[in-house]
């Protein structure tokens, strides 16, 4: 796994969604673990679009589950 | 006493022909109003907003005359209680949502309102091309939905939306989707919320959508006064001060609807 990806990923869950940087780990369930709904999705795309350039296509965005699934997607883009 | 069990049969008859029939002209009258008056109204009101507001006057129009022809076969009977904000400001109104004719309803209601209503709809052939021409939102893309929303309410227009985002479960319990607050706090709207009651319960998930009940269907509503959330917006955080309020707006609303309408009894089953 691309670690810029893990740690991009890490900033933004930590500063915008006031996540534990300790609880973003590859296998957490983003909506289980990190209790991120709908919304949050939106606002995450939105904000990796900002900070990377890379922007998640919706459909992708549907099938994902954990950290390491966005990762995947990110790494691909 | 045994003409009695005759006429109830008669009655039932009845209600169902005036279902079918009503089901008839809704799906004709949305396929006719989609592929003649829409495109009349097109070439007439060149300018968008203005074509958009015309052509969902039309639509209400013809949902009240549905209601009604629903009526007089006494197919349902109904009551609504309330005023609709005169403010000149547009709300975003949030009703529960027990039935499959409550989105019919609130836009005879209101009948200028932009609309948050199924992706099916603009799958299915007798509604495509009349849903397209009232430029609702569609409910299966999460960024659009969000954007699209919040967009609308900023323009001026006022904007139907059930938070639980499906027809309430059997059991009648509240879920709140987090679309609803979301939308109140990115776009500074008022709320109006609509309690509806349906009595015998009917149209629901659970439900056929062809099923006429043994009695006489009872739609109730009450319009519910305009009240502005009381959370910051996002100037008075970032993100994550945006999202905390977003969630307890949301929770509140949840709590508040499901004792609303625990507490409304319009028409006692007894």
């Amino acid at each position: 796994m691309d670690g810029d990806n893990l740690g991009l990923l890490r900033q933004v869950l930590t500063e915008d969604f006031d996540i534990d940087a300790a609880a973003v780990r590859p296998e957490a369930l983003l909506y289980d673990d990190l209790d991120l709904d709908s919304i949050d999705a939106v606002d995450l795309i939105v904000r990796l679009k900002e900070l990377s350039g890379k922007k998640v296509p919706p459909d992708q965005f549907k099938s994902v589950r954990t950290v390491g699934d966005v990762i995947t997607v990110l790494d691909q883009l | 006493m045994a003409t009695r069990p005759l006429l109830r049969r008669l009655n039932r008859l009845w209600r169902w022909f005036g279902t079918v029939f009503s089901f008839a002209v809704f799906g004709l009258g949305s396929l006719l109003m989609g592929l003649f008056i829409a495109p009349v109204y097109w070439l007439l009101f060149r300018k968008r907003s203005d074509y958009r507001r015309r052509v969902r006057r039309l639509v209400a129009g013809a949902l009240r005359f549905f209601i009604r022809l629903m009526r007089f076969f006494g197919v349902l009977h109904y009551r609504i209680e309330g005023l609709r904000s005169e403010e000149g400001r547009p709300a975003l109104i949030l009703a529960n949502h027990p039935s499959l004719i409550d989105v019919v309803f609130l836009l005879a209601l209101f009948p200028e309102a932009q609309c948050v209503v199924k992706r099916a709809l603009w799958l299915n052939p007798v509604t495509r091309l009349i849903v397209s021409a009232c430029d609702y939102i569609p409910n299966d893309d999460p960024e659009l939905f969000l954007n699209a929303s919040v967009a609308s309410l900023q323009e001026g227009q006022s904007l139907i939306l059930f938070p639980e985002g499906t027809r309430t479960g059997v059991d009648g319990m509240f879920s709140f989707k987090p679309g609803a607050a979301a939308i109140a706090m990115r776009s500074g709207a008022h709320i109006q919320p609509v309690l509806l009651s349906v009595t015998p319960p009917t149209l629901s998930k659970a439900d056929l959508w062809y099923s006429v009940p043994a009695d006489k269907v009872h739609m109730d509503i009450c319009i519910l006064p305009v009240w502005k959330p009381s959370v910051q917006r996002e100037e008075a955080g970032g993100h994550p001060g945006r999202r905390h309020d977003a969630r307890r707006l949301n929770s509140d609303m949840e709590s508040w609807f499901r004792n609303r309408v625990a507490a409304w009894k319009p028409h006692s089953t007894a």
